[in-house]
């Protein structure tokens, strides 16, 4: 539904005029049983995120099952980790793994002349996130 | 006990007399002024700085239901440039330059508010722009120095350069301040009235006097001719402490269009409309000797002004005098930007070089592995350092003492970074206050009714700060009656001549006439007691005479009456009216204080919260303690503003200030503002003003 901007910056979905959104079916599955969201502002409340994580983790022991890490704040539309994700799988729950799995996700990102803060700061956001869902030290 | 009954007056923390109004909402903002036959005024602005207008089209505007008149530059009575206190001398809708983006460039009359929003979106306009500056960053090397205006831009004592090369500690830094707004809730709104050649003009600002004085003068009309009312303000700060354009503008249309106008200025209007506070650089250097004395401070400002008009900004005037110090060099240049002029805005001046100051202090005091309130107690300046004149009085050293046994400081862990919660880091800091005292000359008149009822007379204003419950203690005090008994009139120019609501100033400057006047009136009335037959006080001496509890009472005999009864036997109220005028200028005066937070960091996401703050102040005498202690919160909270959040981008491509609304300014929300506690040391200031007091 959420769209990039291609030549079209001020349309942010896909709906079209004669459309309306009338529900949403969120699928209770492994991932949305632990899950959480982070927002980081300045002000403690009434502000648009400076960046935002929303994730959740099945574990199986200590050994990530699944996941699913999407960002606000960094892009024209949420932003899905899926590289992140699919490094994250099949190994252990641990701030360490998580850093480098995100570290890597980033690569490819490229920040405007103010806001370079961003690369650096949703990263520590999604490990602090995935940290408060029980990733080890 | 009874002493305290018979006294109610000064120090007594009594509730807001108009409290009740405006949380009811009956209290008559200027906006809500409803007049016969009124038109509603809004302006269109301009989208481009630095430009000229090369086609205006305003025939849709023009044709637009309920639109009954449209002023432009092409139309618009010209007028001479403005004299002070106007904030801006060149009044828009004068010629085809355009200064600054949000300047107007064309006014629209029309029946209702709906009619002339929607017309005001049909002007169109072609520009010719030219490359524009916002930021100082951007004109450092051609920064100059403003001589005009209320205060030296450079001072020097000492040889400071040879002093820093002497210390054997030097700390340097540069700090720096964004763009800041004063964000009243109240927007600033006029509505002009005219009757025949009087003019009327309801407007929300901080000094009745100045606006019919530059109102007058831009009409070429007799200052007398100018009636301008303000009942009640939602907050100023500054904003509405001088006259900005679209005050003479309103007053211009409702005279060209034939109606009584009302505009009140958008909230995206009020970024652009009246001033705020220019982004400031600090380069400060500090030297010490190893036990943290002082050897020379310079503190280097720069900071942004309008290119087509001056406001002159000390910004570092407090370092000139807050430390005992040999050598201390201050100088302030200004980069021009092309914005609307800045403006005073909470607190102007040392607001934000305090900020520099303390925290090149707090480095020195980490340099030394001093206590940072011990570097400043060793460091305390017992005259201004900057005149040699002694303090008016000054109780910072039992300020600081009664700040730090509120908040705890001596039992607080010292070590950098050695507390910790979760994912914060739980730090302590502290910091000295200080703010001139200024003074100006007002004018109350006070009055007794012959049912003993007090009228007190004044062009104050309420700002939110308490007047309307203040003055009638501090007249009750001199009165022997009880503040009850005691109402005000103000925010009105057919009142006596007050000074603008600004500067913190209106507690000693209104305060002092108001004292004044209501001690004439009470030698009057007892004059009138011992010389009336009637009276069981004849023939006494008349220094015999107090008046207390409400009645005329002789201190040996006991013999009393009610005050009211004197009065009503005289046949008419009584009345005394009196100026106060700012003396002892042999003095230096300031308020002093010391503040101490303890802040979350979270350092990894680069996160800052307060989570207390306890300020002690030596301020004079407290009128009331809890409208004052109210104003000393509101501070920290702006404090809290200024130090972590409070910024107003600039676009440097479209020459603009970027968020114009409460959701791209982040103000603290009550989520930031942890716990606070202010005091007051007990002082009395024999020498500030009349009434003791020295600051509010």
């Amino acid at each position: 539904m959420h769209r990039l901007p291609d030549d079209r910056p001020d349309r942010d979905t896909t709906l079209e005029s004669d459309e309306l959104i009338v529900g949403i079916d969120v699928r209770a599955s492994g991932v949305t049983r632990r899950s959480h969201y982070l927002k980081v502002r300045e002000r403690a409340s009434y502000e648009f995120a400076l960046v935002s994580v929303a994730a959740g983790v099945e574990l199986e022991g200590e050994t990530v099952r699944d996941v699913r890490i999407a960002l606000g704040g960094v892009a024209h539309k949420p932003w899905r980790l899926a590289e992140a994700e699919a490094a994250l799988r099949g190994r252990p729950f641990t701030r360490a793994g998580v850093r480098d799995a995100v570290r890597g996700a980033f690569g490819a990102a490229r920040p405007l002349r103010d806001n370079a803060f961003k690369i650096t700061l949703a990263q520590r956001a999604i490990v602090r996130a995935l940290g408060t869902l029980g990733a080890r030290a | 006990m009874s002493t305290v009954l018979e006294r109610p007056g000064i120090g007594s923390p009594l509730d807001r007399r108009d409290g009740r109004v405006k949380v009811t909402g009956r209290a008559d903002y200027t906006a809500d002024v409803v007049v016969p036959d009124l038109k509603y005024g809004v302006f269109a602005t301009s989208p481009v700085t630095k430009a000229r207008i090369v086609e205006l089209d305003t025939v849709a505007a023009q044709r637009a239901p309920g639109v009954r008149y449209v002023m432009t530059h092409r139309n618009a009575p010209r007028v001479p440039p403005l004299g002070p206190p106007a904030a801006i001398a060149l009044l828009p809708l004068q010629n085809d330059r355009i200064r600054y983006e949000g300047q107007p460039i064309a006014l629209i009359v029309a029946d209702t508010l709906e009619d002339a929003t929607y017309a005001a979106g049909l002007v169109s306009a072609r520009f010719e722009t030219a490359p524009a500056r916002t930021e100082i960053a951007q004109g450092l090397a051609n920064a100059v120095k403003v001589e005009e205006g209320y205060d030296e831009p450079d001072t020097r004592t000492g040889d400071p350069e040879a002093g820093l090369r002497a210390s054997a500690v030097l700390v340097e830094h540069l700090y720096t301040i964004g763009y800041r707004h004063h964000n009243p809730m109240e927007p600033s709104a006029t509505t002009a009235v005219w009757d025949g050649d009087r003019l009327t003009l309801y407007d929300a600002t901080q000094y009745v006097y100045g606006v019919r004085g530059v109102v007058a003068q831009a009409l070429d009309l007799p200052p007398e001719n100018v009636r301008v009312v303000s009942h009640f303000l939602g907050g100023g700060f500054g904003s509405k402490g001088y006259v900005w354009p679209h005050q003479v503008l309103t007053a211009l249309a409702a005279r060209e269009a034939g109606c009584p106008v009302k505009l009140v200025l958008t909230r995206a209007q009020m970024y652009t409309s009246c001033g705020y506070q220019p982004e400031t650089r600090h380069a400060v250097a500090i030297g010490a000797d190893r036990d943290g004395t002082l050897r020379a401070i310079t503190h280097d400002v720069v900071y942004a002004n309008s290119a087509a008009e001056e406001f002159p900004e000390y910004a570092a005037a407090g370092t000139r005098s807050m430390y005992a110090c040999p050598s201390i060099a201050t100088t302030h240049r200004a980069v021009k930007v092309d914005l609307i002029n800045p403006t005073a805005m909470r607190a102007p001046n040392e607001g934000m070089g305090n900020f520099a100051l303390e925290s090149a202090l707090d480095e020195l005091a980490y340099a030394l592995n001093v206590d940072p309130l011990e570097l400043r107690l060793r460091n305390y300046a017992g005259r201004d350092p900057l005149t040699g004149k002694p303090f008016s009085s000054k109780k910072l050293r039992e300020a600081y003492a009664l700040g730090a046994e509120r908040f705890g400081w001596a039992a607080r862990p010292c070590a950098p970074r050695s507390l910790r919660e979760g994912d914060e880091l739980i730090g302590y800091g502290m910091a000295s206050a200080l703010m001139t005292t200024y003074r100006m000359p007002s004018t109350a008149r006070v009055e007794m009714a012959p049912d003993g009822t007090v009228t007190i007379a004044t062009a104050s204003h309420e700002i939110g700060t308490g007047v309307r419950t203040i003055m009638p203690q501090i007249a009750a005090d001199v009165l022997g009656v009880d503040p009850s008994v005691v109402t005000i009139e103000l925010g009105d120019t057919d009142l006596p001549e007050a000074a603008g609501t600004f500067g913190s100033a209106t507690t000693v400057g209104v305060g002092s006439a108001v004292s004044t006047a209501a001690t004439q009136l009470k030698e009057r009335l007892i004059a009138l007691a011992v010389a009336d037959p009637h009276s069981p006080l004849h023939g006494l001496a008349s220094t015999d005479v107090e008046l207390i509890g409400g009645e005329v009472r002789s201190r040996t005999t006991g013999r009393a009456e009610p005050c009211a009864g004197v009065v009503a036997r005289s046949g008419a109220a009584v009345r005394a009216e009196a100026t106060w005028s700012p003396s002892n200028d042999e003095y230096a005066m300031f308020g002093f204080g010391a503040v101490f937070v303890e802040v979350r960091v979270d350092a990894e996401l680069g996160l800052v919260r307060l989570r207390r703050c306890v300020g002690a102040y030596s301020a004079g005498r407290i009128v009331n303690p809890k409208t004052a202690a109210s104003q000393m919160t509101g501070a920290m909270i702006w404090g809290i503003g200024q130090a972590l959040l409070e910024r107003s981008e600039t676009d440097a491509n479209v020459g603009r200030f970027v968020s114009k609304n409460l959701a791209g300014y982040l103000l603290p929300v009550n989520a930031d503002v942890g716990e606070l506690e202010a005091h007051f040391v007990d002082e009395f200031d024999p020498h500030a003003s009349a009434i003791r007091a020295r600051h509010r």
